[in-house]
């Protein structure tokens, strides 16, 4: 390549790479979430964690409209905008994570009223909520491993989408099937 | 990130071509290159090579560029909106590029001369016959089917031979020839 063409794709590297990094990969990757703040799954934290994803404010990135990053043993995911929905979950099933994102919808089912595993998930199954390069809000699970989400078992992380809080949220693990929305209760 | 460089290493040169055919200014080439792999990044993760070949692809986005390029010139806005930051150029890469560019001196007078075809028969030539893609890449581009493609190639090509310069109408190849007249 030329002079011209190397510089090019160095100056692509460092505005843009992240982009690409954004997009899932199968090995463990670099650590895109920053300030991560570990929670406990109990229902409470749970519906706490989603109400404060709510209300996170951010702007969607001019691209993707989600993000799954792999890492070791847990997954990170973003959502930027609905369109994402589809998208990440398709990454998410890719790797074989046991983590679903649903959006959030009025008269859809309760977020508390999902069947939750018997006995209470593993004191240790964690999820931390961050933010990611690009500003948003991101949820990673502890997904494989010790502590990790128990066969049978599904991570719900509820989208929330409207004028300035596009934002995902750790739901909480639930037992069987996910459905294709939730609902959050309202705000105390 | 690995695909993507390879992607990037293999299609640039023929991008920057293309822009060089449009444009003598190194700046302008320099700016629209890196506007259509910024491009190309920010929508990477929809890319299905099932659909069509990375360099289809590149040359889509590089297309919709320029298009969007010309319209802010058409509109005569006072700055394009740059996807990526304006670089400086240092001196010698001015110099590839005024070498890249000098060397589409050709290709660039082709494109002036093939203003007289429609612009549908003018996108088939350049694609094909400038820019190297196969027929069927060109199609992807312009999203078309092979069929079209290759009756406006036919097209195209009769009316050049018919309106170019008597050592064009020979049948040599007008990618070859210094200029055709209309």
């Amino acid at each position: 390549m030329t002079k011209f063409e190397d510089q090019l794709f160095g100056q692509l590297m460092t505005e843009h790479g992240h982009r690409l990094r954004a997009v899932e990969q199968p090995a463990p990757a670099r650590r895109r979430v920053r300030r991560p703040v570990w929670l406990a799954t109990g229902a409470a934290g749970a519906v706490a964690a989603v109400t404060a994803a709510v209300m996170a404010l951010g702007s969607a990135p001019a691209s993707a409209a989600y993000s799954v990053t792999r890492h070791d043993g847990t997954v990170s995911v973003s959502v930027y905008r609905a369109s994402g929905v589809a998208g990440a979950n398709a990454a998410l099933h890719r790797i074989h994570a046991r983590v679903v994102v649903v959006p959030v919808r009025p008269g859809c089912p309760s977020i508390t009223s999902l069947p939750r595993p018997r006995p209470a998930p593993h004191p240790s199954l964690s999820v931390g909520t961050g933010v990611s390069k690009n500003g948003h809000r991101s949820v990673t699970v502890k997904v494989w491993g010790k502590g990790g989400i128990p066969k049978g078992d599904t991570m719900v992380l509820a989208f929330s989408d409207g004028p300035g809080h596009n934002s995902v949220g750790a739901g909480g693990i639930i037992t069987g099937h996910a459905p294709r929305c939730v609902s959050l209760p309202p705000a105390p | 990130m690995a695909e993507f460089e390879a992607l990037y290493r293999a299609n640039v040169a023929a991008v920057t071509a293309y822009f060089a055919r449009r444009s003598a200014e190194p700046q302008t080439v320099a700016d629209l290159t890196a506007d259509t792999f910024v491009q190309a990044i920010m929508s990477f993760a929809t890319f299905d090579p099932r659909k069509g070949t990375p360099r289809a692809w590149v040359f889509g986005i590089a297309r919709r560029v320029y298009a969007a390029h010309c319209q802010a010139h058409s509109q005569q806005r006072s700055g394009v909106e740059r996807l990526a930051g304006r670089r400086e150029l240092a001196p010698d890469e001015v110099g590839e590029l005024i070498d890249r560019i000098d060397a589409e001196r050709v290709g660039r007078a082709l494109v002036t001369g093939l203003t007289t075809l429609p612009a549908a028969d003018r996108a088939v030539v350049e694609l094909v016959d400038l820019a190297g893609l196969q027929p069927k890449e060109a199609a992807q581009v312009l999203g078309i089917a092979p069929g079209t493609l290759r009756m406006r190639l036919m097209r195209a090509r009769a009316r050049l031979r018919k309106a170019a310069s008597p050592g064009l109408a020979r049948g040599t190849d007008p990618a070859s020839e210094p200029e055709v007249k209309t």
